[in-house]
């Protein structure tokens, strides 16, 4: 089966074909697809000039941005899974990330859940909190499959398998033998056979950065701020892989008891927690 | 911008603001200055009314998606239509411009009075029909470059701009625009690199450059790029870009061009070369040596200005300033911030710095993560010209020039020949 890959979001996504037409449209097709992908992430990308998150965290605190409508909608989209995740999930921790990774000090993290306000007349986002900064990193790679899978469509397209790195991935139609795409999920004995649905897999060991407390995930409770330290894995398919990503990483947050939540707000997501070995 | 011809009153006022302070990824003396002060939380800010202009988007493709992503997030854009011949190709736009109303006519657009400015988008043989149109019909056109797939076109739209002065023509030569690349300009200007000597240029990357459709006819329509009676090449699709912001650095017209091409990594039928290389010769010796790759993406775009003092180097939205040891030091070295380019150690330049410093935020910090990108400047400018009047910031001479040479470096690839640049050929007579 032809694949076609891009590096994104400090990810190596992949797109593979299960379609018999000539292989130079089907190298077309995949390129338009991983264009969208790193459209994608030019527009989610904190450091990035021109993107819409680097637009928002270095806006001072009151002024709107003026937002393209579809990451106006993802952020929109985002906020709602924060209330429905009772605050498990929330694309502020943007601060703690960078702390993390060395672009800002330590000194300025705060929580600041609630602290974005998203105007849909005027289709902005303001600030309210000095010290809030947006990651979209837990859903960004989801949003990216979705709308690479949305020109695989409109091409013409329905069998493929999409995935961005080792945590998320997209299948569309039966998959080459027709009965799904199979995906081994760590942790999980026997690999699944996904249709239609979209794969979201998080792990709280999955990158780790050192802390004066010692090695820490890159997993951050949004409600204290601080890395989760549970040793847990979740894996989550919906039809959206952008609620997907956003469900498998409140999972680790809330740990086991968040399936609860999850089969409660999210009626056709499957969810699985495993711990890490 | 043409040889001997004035900046804009605009990029001058604009570029002398960039370089106050000069101040390029600066890092402050009392860093605590720069810490988020606990201020109060408001929740709305004033922000001046910008007078709104009425807008539409002809070509809505790759590029035509572009400009209205764009638009969304500029003051006073408003996308009232947005046409494309293709009808399915309405909902992506739509989904960018919600607002908007959609045709598969372009002359509706130019019926509709309350549309003042139009954005020609479509594959550059199709541009001139529609400018010509649009300004016969009174609107203001963004013309994207290269204005058209021949000089006779790019002529013809051209003259038709200067016809109407009234109105505004700015051709997508959007690096005029950009403030890292006006920052770099303007340095440049002041004698950072003292004789500049040598420009190198590429846009590598990996892609077939074909595109994928549901039709044939309609995949045929897409791959205009391909087809070597319509597309320009290399050199008119991206190199363009590159060699205009040589141009205006280096202040003057190329005099001959050398090049070859071929078609290397996707031996699929094409004719129309996916490698390029072409050395443009500037005149007392200096030289801009370029090369663009559809099969390899090594070092992406990048520009490189090389001087008896120093180098200034362009890649990503990022720059940097690398001095020769024996360069005499700037004022603002002492508060630069320093970091490895390959071997060498390179200081960051940020557009904007002064401007970040009276906000409190450590430029060095930000580096350029909070400028809007090329187009976005653009299509700003562009719409602050029709407010205001002023010389756009790529005319309808700027936009000729490098049409021209854009077009010859392909003639010259097609051909691996030297081609000698006329300066009839620049002429809007």
């Amino acid at each position: 089966m032809p694949s076609f890959a891009c590096e994104a979001m400090r990810s190596r996504f992949e797109i593979v074909l299960a379609d018999d037409r000539d292989p130079t449209f089907l190298r077309a097709a995949a390129e338009q697809a991983l264009g969208e992908i790193n459209e994608v992430e030019t527009e989610l990308s904190p450091y990035r000039p021109g993107s819409a998150i680097a637009a928002i965290n270095s806006a001072p605190v009151g002024k709107a941005v003026r937002l393209n409508p579809l990451v106006f909608g993802l952020l929109s989209k985002a906020a709602e899974l924060t209330t429905n995740l009772q605050g498990a999930f929330d694309l502020s921790v943007g601060a703690v990330t960078a702390a993390q990774r060395g672009f800002i000090g330590a000194e300025a993290i705060t929580p600041c859940s609630g602290a974005l306000h998203l105007d849909a007349s005027a289709m902005t986002a303001t600030r309210l909190n000095p010290t809030l900064r947006l990651d979209t990193g837990a859903i960004g790679k989801g949003w990216a499959l979705e709308r690479a899978l949305t020109i695989l469509c409109d091409i013409g397209l329905t069998n493929a398998f999409l995935h961005g790195g080792t945590s998320s991935a997209r299948a569309m139609g039966p998959g080459p033998a027709g009965r799904g795409w199979k995906v081994a999920v760590p942790d999980l004995a026997d690999p699944i056979d996904i249709v239609d649905r979209a794969l979201s897999v998080s792990s709280s060991v999955g990158q780790l950065f050192a802390s004066d407390a010692g090695m820490c995930s890159h997993i951050i409770d949004p409600r204290t701020g601080e890395p989760v330290t549970r040793s847990l894995t979740a894996a989550v398919l919906h039809e959206d892989g952008v609620v997907a990503e956003a469900l498998s990483t409140a999972l680790i947050v809330l740990g086991p008891a968040g399936r609860n939540i999850v089969r409660r707000s999210f009626p056709t997501a499957a969810a699985l927690c495993l711990n890490s070995r | 911008m043409s040889s001997g011809s004035p900046p804009s009153r605009r990029s001058f006022l604009n570029a002398s603001g960039l370089v106050l302070g000069a101040w390029v990824g600066e890092r402050l003396a009392r860093a605590e200055e720069l810490t988020p002060k606990a201020e109060a939380p408001r929740r709305f800010s004033f922000e001046p009314p910008v007078a709104p202009v009425n807008c539409a988007v002809i070509g809505l493709g790759e590029q035509g998606r572009a400009i209205l992503r764009t638009l969304a997030t500029v003051p006073g854009a408003g996308v009232k239509t947005i046409c494309d011949t293709h009808k399915p190709a309405h909902k992506r736009a739509l989904d960018l411009a919600p607002r908007a109303k959609a045709t598969t006519d372009y002359r509706r657009i130019l019926d509709d009075e309350e549309v003042r400015a139009v954005w020609v988008a479509t594959p550059s043989h199709l541009h001139k029909d529609i400018a010509l149109a649009a300004l016969a019909a009174g609107k203001h056109v963004y013309c994207e470059a290269p204005m058209a797939h021949t000089v006779a076109d790019a002529r013809a739209i051209a003259i038709a701009a200067r016809k109407v002065p009234d109105q505004v023509l700015q051709v997508g030569l959007q690096r005029r625009s950009n403030l890292l690349d006006m920052h770099v300009f303007t340095l440049l200007r002041l004698g950072i690199l003292s004789r500049l000597s040598l420009v190198r240029a590429q846009n590598h990357h990996r892609t077939s450059w074909r595109r994928a459709a549901s039709t044939r006819e309609r995949q045929a329509e897409l791959d205009w790029r391909l087809d070597d009676t319509l597309s320009p090449g290399l050199s008119g699709e991206i190199g363009i870009h590159q060699f205009d912001l040589a141009s205006w650095c280096l202040r003057r017209r190329p005099l001959s061009v050398t090049a070859f091409g071929a078609v290397m990594a996707w031996p699929d039928g094409r004719k129309v070369p996916d490698l390029m290389h072409a050395t443009l010769d500037y005149g007392n010796g200096v030289h801009l040596v370029y090369s663009a790759s559809l099969g390899n993406s090594f070092g992406s775009g990048a520009e490189t200005f090389l001087g008896s003092e120093g180098t200034i180097l362009i890649q990503n939205d990022h720059a940097w300033l690398i001095k020769e040891v024996d360069a005499p030091a700037q004022d603002w070295e002492v508060y630069a911030t320093r970091e490895a380019v390959g071997s060498d150690v390179g200081l960051v330049l940020v557009a904007n710095a002064s401007r970040l410093l009276q906000e409190m935020r450590d430029p060095g910090k930000l580096r350029n993560t909070d400028a809007k990108g090329a187009l976005y400047y653009a299509c700003e400018s562009f719409l602050q010209t029709i407010r205001s009047g002023i010389r756009p910031a790529a005319d309808a001479q700027d936009g000729l020039d490098a049409t021209v040479v854009a077009l010859t470096v392909n003639e010259a690839v097609r051909t691996g020949t030297t081609l000698t640049f006329r300066k009839e050929w620049f002429e809007l007579a």
